[in-house]
């Protein structure tokens, strides 16, 4: 175990490495026009994928639990699932290449982060088992991702809005920027939604209450709120574009606010998470 | 009244609400609840944000979720929720009984065979069919999808509120083949007036922990037994995964336990009294002491419990309560000595737990009500309804297609199945 956990530093850190390769790629391709390099980009990044999935394995083997409770294992295991869902939606669908721009950088950021924080191992508490912590845990995972993948198609159209993609041809156009992030702020909404309540499942099976106002709670009602907000003023208010996309980046702030900062606000039932 | 209804349930209203409840809900969760129990927290907020508290104090933010003016916000909310409900049932009801559409577009020299083709392909279903009219469609059951998460969610709200006015909660304390009868007094109970009472007595036969080699807590669970007038029935409480029994819910919790001593000890007046002495499990072996002082006759006496220790022949040291300079006296079960002017017999030693008692309606219904919202979500977002309308005409065939939500995320697809260049099908 101690070996497993020996190598999966290293093995983070070649991922990061990959996805440091990718991001400049990409980065470098869309912006000087060089489909070839955004294309060599993209591969990077898929071979980072691999590997951080088994950085996140032996860290999995090594810890005896998920990679979900310190802020390596968090930071890390949003990384892949974000890098998942970026690629999967890249090769299912034509046209979302342009969201590689933003996305790539930010899940290097957090993985950085990550690796930055420092591979302690913790065991995990005799509350933060079972299935519906598993459940809870897995869906924010894809709720934040969906949310970085929101966020990144607002941010583009904010970037569009300003004229600072003209020399990006892989943006979309604004429609479809516009579109898209309301499409994965929909997402959003629901896994997060389903996450609270997963959460609320496991809070009764674990300290008999399925809400008690705990400001890990609180923040994220509130982030789901913001998100639901967005969505009805979107779909009957027809708030559209650089508004719509504002509002998302309020909602992307209090997601990692609720995400990374409330735990350590004050005393939480969650205070051993992300610690 | 119909306007003051009106304006209660429109949409407008729902998102100031949200809006309220998302903003004083942060404000929440920034400055420490009295209610929760925080009131450490709250006076180093206090010191800290001298002027906020002012503020705060004067306004009522110590107690948000429970005030009147926060619960009245939650309940317009549930409110305008079951209107809103009701409102989206009658519209997906509607739309699902919605008469074939006109078609209105003409594509010329198109037959209706490939089209129909591809659309299969494509995972439309026939809906209807008559002589040169095809109705196909796809995620037909999409249109029930505001409508089921709206279901969910005021599902879960309306039970989550009978939950949270009906539920009440105690905590037993019990040590190892101790029998709680029904009406014993609890160690704590949240209302007096009303106890949580299986109605049958039970008892602890066994409290198990089980721990990593780091001596960190890994699993712990009890064995208890009830009796129903006829015999024991032996059931297991465990971390994570309660004892539902006879409309109560019996928690173990991890911190709740450790071993105890009994005594028995004489006062100075020649009384005789039996003390259990509780020591909480330590996580690392280390030696634990008493949580405060024990008062008998008068003196007071606190304890220290070691058994890993260099002393384990003798793991007990009792001494006068406060005296930090005080040498304890070690004893081992059967040993007598004087402290603090009592006569005091290490008779035996014990486990003891505490439980929490809890009862409630069924939260079965909360459950179906997130699984409804879980549903709800999904349909919204992955079950998008499309219709197709084909009418075979002379000069080729006419169309329409309709999409819920999002249409025009499916104008490709829309065109792929049509067999016709992008931006060349009918306006959306």
């Amino acid at each position: 175990m101690e070996q497993a956990l020996a190598l999966e530093i290293r093995v983070h850190v070649a991922a990061l490495a990959a996805y440091a390769v990718a991001a400049g790629l990409v980065l470098f391709g869309a912006t000087m026009s060089k489909p070839r390099l955004t294309k060599a980009g993209h591969l990077v990044a898929l071979v980072g994928l691999g590997i951080h999935a088994a950085a996140l394995g032996l860290r999995w083997y090594g810890a005896g639990h998920g990679p979900y409770l310190t802020r390596y294992e968090v930071l890390s295991s949003n990384a892949w699932v974000t890098m998942a869902f970026v690629q999967a939606l890249r090769l299912r669908r034509r046209g979302s290449e342009g969201l590689a721009v933003f996305v790539y950088p930010a899940v290097l950021l957090l993985l950085g982060l990550a690796v930055y924080t420092g591979p302690e191992v913790k065991l995990l508490p005799l509350t933060f088992r079972g299935i519906w912590l598993v459940l809870h845990v897995a869906f924010y995972f894809v709720a934040f991702a969906a949310a970085i993948l929101s966020l990144g198609y607002g941010m583009l159209h904010l970037a569009r809005d300003a004229a600072l993609t003209s020399r990006v041809p892989a943006v979309p156009d604004a429609a479809e920027l516009d579109r898209e992030s309301y499409r994965f702020a929909g997402l959003t909404f629901a896994f997060w939604g389903i996450g609270m309540l997963t959460g609320a499942i496991w809070a009764y099976y674990s300290w008999g209450r399925f809400w008690g106002w705990d400001p890990v709670e609180t923040w994220s009602l509130v982030t789901w709120f913001v998100y639901g907000i967005y969505l009805h003023a979107r779909r009957f208010y027809g708030i559209r574009g650089r508004k719509a996309a504002l509002l998302l980046v309020v909602g992307f702030l209090l997601a990692v606010i609720s995400l990374f900062f409330t735990s350590f606000l004050t005393t939480s039932l969650h205070s051993e998470y992300f610690h | 009244m119909r306007r003051i209804l009106d304006s209660l349930t429109s949409r407008r209203t729902s998102i100031a609400l949200m809006a309220f409840v998302a903003v004083f809900g942060a404000l929440g969760a920034w400055i420490p609840q009295s209610a929760l129990g925080n009131a450490d927290a709250l006076a180093t907020w206090q010191r800290n944000n001298p002027l906020m508290a002012r503020v705060a104090d004067a306004l009522g933010l110590y107690a948000i979720f429970s005030s009147w003016w926060f619960l009245t916000a939650l309940t317009i909310f549930a409110v305008a929720l079951a209107i809103a409900t009701v409102r989206l049932m009658r519209a997906s009801w509607r739309t699902w009984r919605s008469p074939v559409r006109v078609t209105r577009t003409l594509l010329p020299g198109a037959s209706a065979g490939p089209i129909l083709d591809r659309a299969k392909r494509a995972g439309f279903r026939v809906r209807s069919e008559a002589p040169g009219r095809h109705v196909l469609g796809r995620h037909g059951s999409g249109v029930w999808a505001s409508s089921v998460l709206h279901v969910g969610m005021l599902l879960s709200l309306v039970w989550a509120a009978l939950l949270l006015g009906t539920t009440t909660g105690a905590i037993a304390d019990l040590s190892l083949g101790e029998v709680r009868e029904p009406g014993a007094e609890y160690y704590a109970v949240e209302d007096p007036s009303d106890p949580p009472e299986l109605g049958m007595p039970w008892r602890l036969d066994d409290i198990e922990a089980v721990t990593w080699p780091s001596g960190v807590l890994k699993e712990l669970s009890a064995r208890l037994s009830f009796f129903d007038g006829n015999a024991w029935t032996e059931r297991t409480t465990s971390v994570n995964h309660p004892l539902r029994i006879k409309g109560h819910t019996i928690y173990t919790q991890p911190g709740e336990f450790g071993d105890a001593v009994l005594l028995r000890v004489i006062d100075a007046g020649d009384v005789e009294h039996l003390l259990r002495m509780d020591f909480y499990f330590i996580e690392d072996g280390q030696p634990t002491y008493t949580d405060g002082s024990y008062v008998i006759g008068g003196a007071s006496i606190e304890g220290r419990w070691d058994p890993n220790g260099v002393r384990d022949a003798r793991p007990l040291g009792l001494r006068p309560a406060g005296d930090g300079t005080a040498e304890p006296v070690m004893l081992a079960p059967g040993d007598m000595a004087e402290v603090a002017g009592l006569t005091v017999e290490f008779i035996d030693t014990t486990r003891w737990a505490r439980f929490i008692v809890q009862r409630s309606p069924s939260v079965t219904p909360l459950f179906i009500g997130f699984a409804i919202i879980g549903l709800g979500s999904l349909m919204l977002y992955a079950w998008i309804p499309r219709e197709l309308v084909l009418e075979e005409a002379d000069d080729g065939v006419r169309y329409s297609w309709h999409v819920a939500r999002m249409s025009r995320a499916y104008v490709s697809e829309r065109d792929a199945i049509l067999g016709i260049a992008s931006g060349e099908g009918e306006g959306l």
